[in-house]
């Protein structure tokens, strides 16, 4: 694509920096507005736990599959957990298939960070017989439609499909080894709520949530997961702009007051399936 | 429907019919002619698209209007801009993803023959467009890719352009004059009306 | 999996209910709910959504577009390339996601099943891309497939002949019925999954496993096409009923004039 970003930096670029300096954005949204959020809960009965998250013009389902297997050789006493993420080729013209990307590598490490680093999911109550099995979880997340901030679309996905998840009760024989699945179903153990926020920097202005037009002009992205007690459970930044300490004391502030709305969200989503949390 | 799908279906008068598929049969060509989006076999007329009939009675004429309308492939007349990829003497091929403002996702590719650059005469593409400028085009001509483009009217033309020595973007001096802020080079375009000019020099864009 | 022996509860022994029905309630001749939906997607052309049974596909469209890398364009036609792939958590154990064998087969008859239908040849040197994604999986995807790409194909106002529609027959406890859920479809003697370009009469795809008399064969393809029209009559209602909207105002347009 020889020279595209610079047609659209040239162009767009123009136009979504003259409405920053007043403040204001493409589709008439405050600077640190989410889009509106669409979940639904559960829709692919044969994935354990999946949710399918619609952020404004982005679409993306998440599915979690749940196996038995070894745990990895560093940390015997808990389970494993995986996130993938898939850039599909209907969400965009320009995704193409083929082994993941850079861009699909970063999408799923962050939202990976976000679920370990805030023990979203308690892996060590995953383990079934110590040092040689325990549950294994994949979560999946397969971007359908792209306009922009993948990253807090897929958070919220794969946040919502393993907190929906049910996985068959096992009886273990530890003489033997043998595994039995069972017909129950349990909940995974949730023990924290991940909710990334990502911000765009546009000539040198912060906006929340960026649509398509503004993430392909942006010069820096920024990327912080948070707990439900107010820490960072992982932050990135993104593109070949800079960003300053002024820039993450904005961010850490916007994120105090707007990822609370979507754990809540989530919350609420799950609150059938869950019981209070 | 938007105003641009207005305007072409302009001219194209009569009643609609219904909707129909690829597929549904029309009439006979005894009937009516095939118009647009029809295909005919066996002496019989259908629909090659989803869309409305549109029969024009007095042209004894079947067209079908397109259902979606949001159909992005560029047609003649469309504006388009992009940045030319290579230069010849008597042409540019430029890569375009903006047509009339919006952007289409993967770029086509066009041609500006030399003499469809200005009203005025040029003899040499290198006079007035160079591979890296971004342009603005009128589609002249979508038979076959490339598409045929044309640059000669006041707002087409090239809209952003860099020095050819040191890369710097250049700024408007007068019609189709540009120069170079950081080394002084002096270059010819063809220039859109609104040329962007630089707002800062690359050299200290990443200094936040 | 590796020294874990995992005991799964049998599927239950016959395919048939005491009442002579398949075990969803079905005659044999009868199709699962089927669900449509087209224009699903913002960026794609075109793009639709179909849910056939517990098989949840989505199909996008791009093109005429022209192609990257251009060496690979056609001189005399549009060049169509199909992406048929499953989704991780698509089937009951996990999926890798890098593509399989048998993803790569399904493109390519999927492809061939769409391509007679296309006037490839109004468009030289572009390409045309279909791409499926299957959420969720239950036995007849390909077929389904079909049906969700045509309908995307339309929506994106790519130049048919006709519309293409999928359906499978197989043959389950020496019977032949349509319509193979995935239980009937892993234990019964065979499937035949086939697609028609209704108006035509003609079929695009054919492909058969298992055993079939040429008796049953052919009362399989009569009972296939049967099914074929009646989800191609599913298509006709979603496309008007998406397109309805804006039929409205195209005759106050008209009325103006």
């Amino acid at each position: 694509m020889v020279g595209l970003s610079e047609v659209t930096s040239a162009i767009e670029r123009e136009h979504i920096s003259s409405l920053l300096v007043h403040g204001k954005r493409i589709d008439d949204r405050g600077l640190f507005e989410f889009r509106n959020i669409e979940v639904e809960v559960s829709p692919i009965e044969k994935a354990e736990g999946s949710a399918q998250v619609v952020l404004g013009g982005t679409k993306v389902v998440a599915g979690v599959k749940v196996d038995v297997g070894p745990p990895f050789s560093d940390t015997p006493n808990k389970g494993v957990l995986t996130c993938n993420a898939e850039l599909t080729p209907i969400a965009s013209p320009f995704f193409e298939s083929g082994p993941p990307d850079e861009q699909t590598v970063e999408l799923a490490r962050v939202v990976d960070r976000g679920i370990r680093e805030s023990k979203a999911v308690d892996l060590e109550k995953l383990v079934l017989i110590p040092g040689e099995k325990v549950r294994v979880c994949f979560v999946d997340v397969y971007v359908l439609d792209y306009d922009g901030n993948l990253f807090d679309a897929s958070e919220i996905a794969a946040s919502v499909a393993l907190m929906a998840a049910k996985v068959p009760e096992v009886e273990v024989n530890e003489d033997t080894g043998e595994i039995t699945v069972l017909d129950k179903k349990q909940l995974l153990p949730i023990s924290n709520i991940p909710v990334s926020a990502t911000f765009a920097k546009i000539d040198g202005v912060l906006v929340l949530d960026p649509c398509l037009k503004e993430e392909r002009v942006q010069d820096a992205r920024i990327t912080m997961t948070s707990t439900q007690e107010g820490n960072i459970c992982a932050f990135q930044k993104g593109g070949i702009g800079t960003i300053t300490l002024e820039d993450v004391d904005t961010v850490i502030e916007v994120v105090k007051e707007k990822a609370e709305p979507v754990r809540d969200l989530i919350r609420e989503l799950t609150k059938e399936v869950r019981g209070e949390i | 429907m938007n105003r641009k799908e207005n305007e072409e279906n302009k001219g194209k008068r009569g009643k609609i019919e219904r909707f129909v598929l690829p597929g549904d049969l029309l009439g006979v060509i005894e009937e009516f002619v095939p118009g647009d989006n029809c295909y005919v076999e066996d002496g019989k007329i259908y629909s090659n698209i989803a869309g409305y009939l549109l029969v024009d009675k007095a042209k004894h004429r079947a067209n079908i209007i397109p259902g979606n309308p949001r159909q992005k492939l560029p047609k003649v007349g469309d504006k388009v801009a992009g940045i030319i990829t290579s230069t010849m003497r008597d042409s540019a091929t430029i890569e375009f993803s903006m047509v009339n403002e919006e952007n289409i996702g993967l770029p086509f590719t066009g041609l500006v023959h030399v003499s469809q650059i200005s009203k005025k005469f040029v003899e040499d593409v290198f006079a007035a467009m160079r591979r890296g400028d971004i342009i603005r085009a009128r589609i002249i001509d979508v038979k076959f890719l490339p598409f045929q483009l044309a640059t000669n009217e006041g707002d087409l033309g090239v809209i952003r352009a860099h020095c050819t020595k040191c890369g710097e973007p250049l700024v408007k001096m007068e019609r189709d004059l540009l120069e170079c802020p950081a080394c002084g080079l002096k270059e010819k375009r063809k220039l859109a009306k609104d040329y962007i000019q630089p707002r800062f020099s690359t050299k200290d864009k990443h200094h936040n | 999996m590796n020294n874990v022996t995992l005991v799964r509860k049998e599927p239950s022994e016959s395919l048939f209910r005491e009442d002579g029905l398949r075990l969803d309630g079905r005659g044999l001749d009868e199709l699962r709910p089927i669900r449509m939906e087209v224009g699903v997607l913002n960026n794609a052309d075109g793009s639709a959504y179909v849910e056939h049974g517990k098989n949840k596909i989505v199909a996008a469209v791009y093109g005429p577009r022209e192609l990257h890398p251009k060496h690979l364009a056609l001189p005399d036609k549009a060049l169509v390339r199909c992406e048929y792939r499953m989704a991780t958590f698509s089937v009951e154990e996990r999926k890798s996601p890098a593509p399989g064998r048998r993803e790569v087969e399904l493109s390519k008859v999927i492809r061939e099943s769409l391509e007679p239908a296309i006037f490839v040849y109004k468009y030289p040197r572009a390409t045309i891309d279909v791409f499926v994604q299957i959420l969720q999986a239950d036995g007849g995807t390909r077929c389904a497939s079909i049906t969700a790409a045509a309908l995307a194909l339309a929506d994106a106002g790519v130049p048919m002949r006709d519309l293409v529609v999928g359906c499978a027959v197989g043959k389950i406890e020496g019977k032949v019925a349509v319509d193979l859920s995935d239980v009937e479809d892993k234990l019964g003697e065979g499937d035949i999954p086939m697609a028609l370009m209704p108006t035509k009469k003609v079929i695009t795809l054919l492909q058969s496993d298992g055993d079939f008399t040429p008796e049953e064969f052919k009362q399989a393809l009569e009972m296939g096409i049967a099914a074929c029209e009646k989800i191609y009559e599913m298509q006709r209602d979603i496309l008007i009923e998406r397109y309805s909207k804006v039929r409205e105002e195209v005759a106050e347009e008209q009325e103006e004039e």
